[in-house]
């Protein structure tokens, strides 16, 4: 038996004039936590809510465990949960009633359902807000209960469509350690986003998106490794003349080098020792700094080298 | 003028529901808006809509009705037993002869002719027309009786029969012409008014109190009074627009009978009763209500139907009791019936002008609540919040 | 499953107070309102007696029958009654200027004044002061005695000979007309507003039924979202949603019936088990146009409750609720309106009950009202079929 999850072939999406998909494929293993990265209006959704059935595409298949995915495949349907972007629940059930309720649009014994609920709300923490309603709750524990409302039923495959919007970063760093553990359990775990930290921290393998084309994929490092870019040297400094920053461009292994608002960053391909080089070169040249540090590129790093845009906007 | 620009902003994205809201009314103004004559300086029978079946179709048969269409007006047509009971129910006939076979047979006998007369009993128009009905009988029977030709006797028995000569108007009413039905169109044109008015102004209104436009706004360095200032502004000129429209709909439809003095007294009584229409939206619009969609719906309906129905609106003020009519007056669609009927009837401008000023008086009333609940709102949501969590 | 959708959305429609306070609230106010307005006009109407004013001085004495006996004109008006035995007139012998100023002040519709001429034959006159259904009463009564006295003198000019046949036949009352009454439990037809206002109520259920298909719209509503993915036919959840919705608005509508029923004493004519089905059928026809509209094509929700607003206050204006003659008028002029307009069919239901009792009209509306709730429900199933969106 194929172990590919999902598995979409030149997928065509129109909305009038502009190509919201174009030609996309990709192809999720069984297992996996499947990160779709890719800024804001690249795509991300859009290849959900075809996936499930929800938007009607122009061109191109569509296969959910290794099935042609419609809406009347209610058989397909058992085996699949959603996490949405905005809270989708009714502000005038409780908590336990809400994910009652969902859980049994998928479970028709009785017995079940209410030991999964009981297990959802555990796995959530929300024991203590059951008889909550949602209007009650903060926005973190709003967002565990749409994930308890979606994951309830115990599917094989779960879809997360940017479940951290907005959340501080208690809740988010649940809702993730959440995610992780589903993935444990067993359910393969497709995870739309456009923070970078989230998919590096828990994605087994990624797709970079953008304008509704494949940009890239692989797994975090194999991303990594695609671009030059191996090492960035970041330095706190004040009053960098231009012509030292034409001089640091001549040392080793410097692709490029910008300095905004007192930081000036070195990308560095390849080469070790890079920051002792450019700390050698200050001493050298006498310019006072404040901080120096030395990271490893991003996936934003990736996308940009890629695309020539930034993956979250300035205000992100 | 931030505030009073984004007013026709969201105002804009109301625009839907405003034009289909003014849209059916014009519907109904164009349905209800037909001509009617009459003349009050002279004695007339009071004549009805009838429905006369001649079954005997003989010339003393066609004499009896040609008689009673001197007085009334006969509705044509082919109806049913049911489509007459309808007609008869609803008071579109009022009345429903039948003439029978053997008619002018037992009229020239001297027998009872058997004319059937089917209409609600409780009410004067059957005895009414039972009476005439028995009088040009008897009339033509005794004419008849002694030898007279059926043309001699029939001409005879109309003559009896026409008691116009009998009587005089001791004064005339108003020289004006029975408008009859332009005046029903003007009173719904209150309806009208507050149907657009609230549907449109409300929605507006209760987005500026929603809380987070009002924190936010409120944490401004927006002073309070220039943004009322403006509100009131843009309200006092939405409901202006509206009424320029409305007024021009009306003298479309029934203003050209009308000389120019009666339509400006029409035009400031409408105008008028824009203006307290504008209030009452305020006034509604600082209750402690969310506001949704459909509440507004609901409130535009309520308030606007039932001051319309109590205020002498669709049932006409002298058809209405006098404890509706005690009820009626502390609404302002009373006195705005009241000053459609004083100017309809010439009365002197001084009175008209009350009938105004008790109009603004409500008015003023309406802020006044406005203000009270925007206060106790403003008090209730000063005190410190429970927390959530 | 359909049992759980079906108990959930009870809770939730329970829930939404304020979805129910204004079905509630609206059907009370309104009928509190209609019934302060109407009540007590139709009996006004009825029939009474007419204030009149007789003048006849020194006139009256001097009169005289074809016997030679002394006319007691006085005594004649005031024994005259309707048929129900109503005395016709409330009359008053006055002198001419007590008369004048008793017309003047409209304490009087009409002076009747009794002369003599020229032949010492009395002659009748009346004074109005308007026109008017009273006023066109006393004009019939005088001139037909006028008409009396007129006919006796062309008999004594002409044909003598025919007197004594004229005195006999005088004697006996032959009632030439038939009356029969219009039928029905209740004629007053102010009523009719009452069954408008009920139709309207129960139209106005369609807003929660809207509401309810909007939130399972994944183009309108979040939880839309989530409830179009799951595994459950998509109409039965629908229905099943509906079902609850139609019980909940039922109750409200029943008590409104009840209200007006129990509390204000309005006689909708008919009896009580006709009344409940009339309204429960009312119901259904407004939860299934509020189903039928939320499947139109318009994506946004305030665009839909545009619509159905629209065509109950449209449809209640055709319906007879601001002028009640108006479904007469349309039943004349374009009776497919009141086929179609539901405000139309369901207020002929309590009409025709009230006027034809249970029978083939009854029926006939039962089956209008079904009917139109299919094709309702049936058009938002066909609308509704569509499986995907085309945006989210």
């Amino acid at each position: 038996m194929s172990d590919t999850v999902v598995k979409i072939t030149n997928l065509v999406k129109r909305y009038k004039e502009l190509v919201a998909l174009d030609n996309f494929n990709l192809e999720i293993k069984k297992g996996e936590v499947f990160g779709l990265l890719g800024p804001n209006g690249s795509g991300k959704s859009t290849t959900m809510n075809c996936v499930l059935s929800l938007l009607a595409y122009d061109e191109g298949e569509i296969e959910v465990f290794g099935e042609r995915m419609e809406p009347s495949r209610y058989d397909l349907k058992k085996r699949i949960g959603v996490v949405p972007q905005n809270v989708a629940v009714f502000d005038e059930l409780t908590v336990q009633e809400n994910i009652d309720y969902f859980c049994g649009l998928y479970i028709k014994d009785k017995e079940t359902k209410s030991k999964y609920v009981e297990d959802a709300i555990e796995f959530v923490g929300l024991s203590d807000f059951r008889k909550f309603k949602p209007r009650k709750l903060s926005g973190g524990l709003l967002r565990r209960l749409n994930i308890a409302c979606g994951i309830a039923h115990k599917p094989e495959l779960i879809f997360f469509d940017e479940p951290t919007v907005a959340v501080d970063p208690q809740s988010r760093n649940k809702i993730l350690e959440n995610i992780t553990e589903l993935n444990k359990q067993g359910a393969t775990i497709v995870y739309t986003t456009h923070y970078m930290e989230e998919v590096e921290q828990i994605c087994t393998n990624i797709l970079i998106m953008d304008r509704g084309k494949s940009v890239a994929s692989g797994t975090s490092e194999e991303l990594k490794k695609m671009i030059k870019n191996t090492e960035n040297v970041v330095v706190d400094i004040k009053r960098l003349p231009a012509e030292k920053i034409e001089e640091l461009k001549k040392l080793s292994h410097v692709y490029e080098v910008s300095y905004v608002s007192d930081r000036l960053t070195i990308k560095c391909a390849g080469g070790r020792h890079n920051i002792s080089h450019v700390i050698a070169f200050f001493e050298k040249e006498n310019i006072e700094y404040d901080r120096i540090y030395s990271e490893l590129p991003t996936l934003n790093d990736v996308f940009l080298e890629i695309t020539g845009k930034e993956l979250r906007d300035k205000e992100d | 003028m931030q505030v009073f620009k984004s007013f026709f902003k969201i105002l804009k994205a109301q625009k839907a529901g405003i034009i289909i809201y003014t849209a059916i009314i014009l519907v109904m103004l164009l349905v209800m808006g037909k001509a009617g004559t009459g003349n009050e300086d002279v004695f007339e029978q009071t004549g009805y809509t009838i429905i006369i079946d001649d079954e005997d179709d003989t010339e003393v048969s066609r004499g009896l009705k040609e008689y009673l269409l001197s007085i009334h007006e006969e509705k044509k047509g082919d109806f049913s037993e049911d489509q007459i009971t309808d007609l008869l129910y609803y008071r579109s006939v009022l009345a429903h002869v039948v003439i029978p076979k053997g008619f002018e047979e037992d009229v020239k006998s001297g027998r009872n002719s058997g004319v059937q007369l089917r209409s609600d009993d409780s009410l004067p128009v059957a005895s009414y027309l039972e009476s005439q009905i028995n009088a040009y009988i008897k009339h033509l029977y005794n004419y008849l009786s002694v030898g007279e030709t059926f043309a001699e006797a029939d001409s005879k028995a109309k003559n009896d029969s026409d008691y116009s000569r009998l009587v005089t108007m001791s004064q005339s009413k108003n020289a004006n012409e029975n408008r009859l039905d332009s005046v029903n169109v003007i009173l719904f044109a209150a309806f009208s008014l507050m149907g657009i008015i609230l549907s449109g102004l409300l929605p507006v209104l209760f987005k500026f109190k929603n809380k987070g436009v009002a924190e936010r706004t409120a944490v401004s360095s927006y002073r309070p009074e220039k943004r009322v200032l403006e509100l009131s502004l843009a309200t006092v000129l939405f409901s202006f627009v509206v009424f320029l429209a409305l007024a021009a709909m009306l003298y479309f439809l029934a203003g050209k009978k009308y000389d120019v003095a009666d339509l400006g007294l029409y035009a400031l009584n409408l105008f008028t009763f824009t203006v307290v229409t504008a209030l009452i939206a305020i006034m509604i619009a600082q209750l402690p209500i969310s506001g949704s969609t459909s509440q507004v719906g609901m409130i535009t309906n309520v308030v606007s139907l039932s001051l319309s129905f109590l205020g002498g609106i669709f049932v006409p003020l002298s058809v209405l009791g006098e404890g509706v009519k005690s009820f009626g007056r502390f609404l302002p669609t009373y006195w705005y019936a009241t000053a459609v009927e004083k100017i309809e009837t010439g009365a002197a401008f001084s009175e008209i002008a009350v009938c105004l000023l008790i109009q603004l008086l409500f008015g003023a009333a309406f802020i006044v609540v406005g203000i009270i609940c925007a206060r106790m709102s403003e008090n209730k949501s000063a005190r410190p919040a429970k927390s959530e969590n | 499953m359909a049992g759980r959708i079906f108990v959930t959305h009870l809770k939730l429609a329970l829930r939404e107070k304020h979805a129910l306070f204004w079905t509630l609230a609206f059907g009370m106010i309104l009928g509190t309102l209609f019934y302060v307005a109407f009540h007590g006009i139709y009996s006004q109407e009825s029939l009474d007696s007419i204030p009149t004013a007789l003048v006849t001085g020194d006139a009256l004495e001097s009169m005289k029958d074809g016997e030679g006996n002394a006319v007691d004109i006085e005594g004649m008006l005031k024994e005259l009654t309707y048929d129900n035995g109503k005395k016709m007139l409330e009359l008053k012998t006055v002198s001419e200027s007590e008369a004048e100023e008793l017309l003047a002040n409209g304490d009087v519709d009409g002076v009747i004044s009794v002369t003599l001429d020229e032949q010492n034959a009395p002659k009748f006159s009346l004074e109005i002061k308007e026109n008017g259904i009273g006023q066109s009463v006393l004009t019939v009564v005088v001139g037909e005695y006028q008409a009396s006295f007129d006919y006796l003198r062309y008999l004594y000019e002409n044909h003598p000979d025919r007197l004594a046949d004229y005195f006999a036949r005088n004697d006996q009352v032959i009632d030439y007309v038939e009356a029969k009454n219009i039928g029905g439990n209740n004629k007053d037809p102010y009523v009719a507003y009452f069954y408008n206002l009920m139709a309207m109520v129960c139209l106005f259920c369609s807003l929660q039924s809207l509401a309810a298909m909007c939130r399972n719209q994944a183009d309108i509503d979040d939880v839309g979202k989530r409830t179009n993915l799951v595994p459950v036919n998509k109409m039965v959840y629908e229905l099943s949603a509906l079902a609850a919705v139609y019980v909940i608005q039922f109750v409200a509508t029943s008590l409104v019936l009840c209200y007006l029923n129990f509390v204000l004493g309005v006689d909708f004519g008919g009896e009580l088990p006709w009344l409940f089905l009339m309204t429960a059928l009312g119901t259904l026809l407004g939860v299934s146009l509020g189903f039928m509209v939320a499947h139109i094509g318009a994506k946004s929700y305030d665009k839909k409750e545009t619509i159905l607003t629209v065509i109950t206050l449209l449809g209640g204006f055709f319906a007879g609720l601001f002028y009640h003659g108006m479904k007469a008028v349309m039943e004349e002029n374009c009776p497919i309106v009141n086929r179609i307009n539901p405000s139309a069919v369901i207020t002929d239901s309590f009409y025709s009950l009230n006027m034809f009792g249970p029978g083939d009209r009854v029926t006939r509306s039962v089956i209008y009202m079904l009917a139109l709730a299919a094709v309702f429900i049936a058009i938002g199933s066909l609308l509704g079929r569509r499986q995907r969106y085309a945006s989210l």
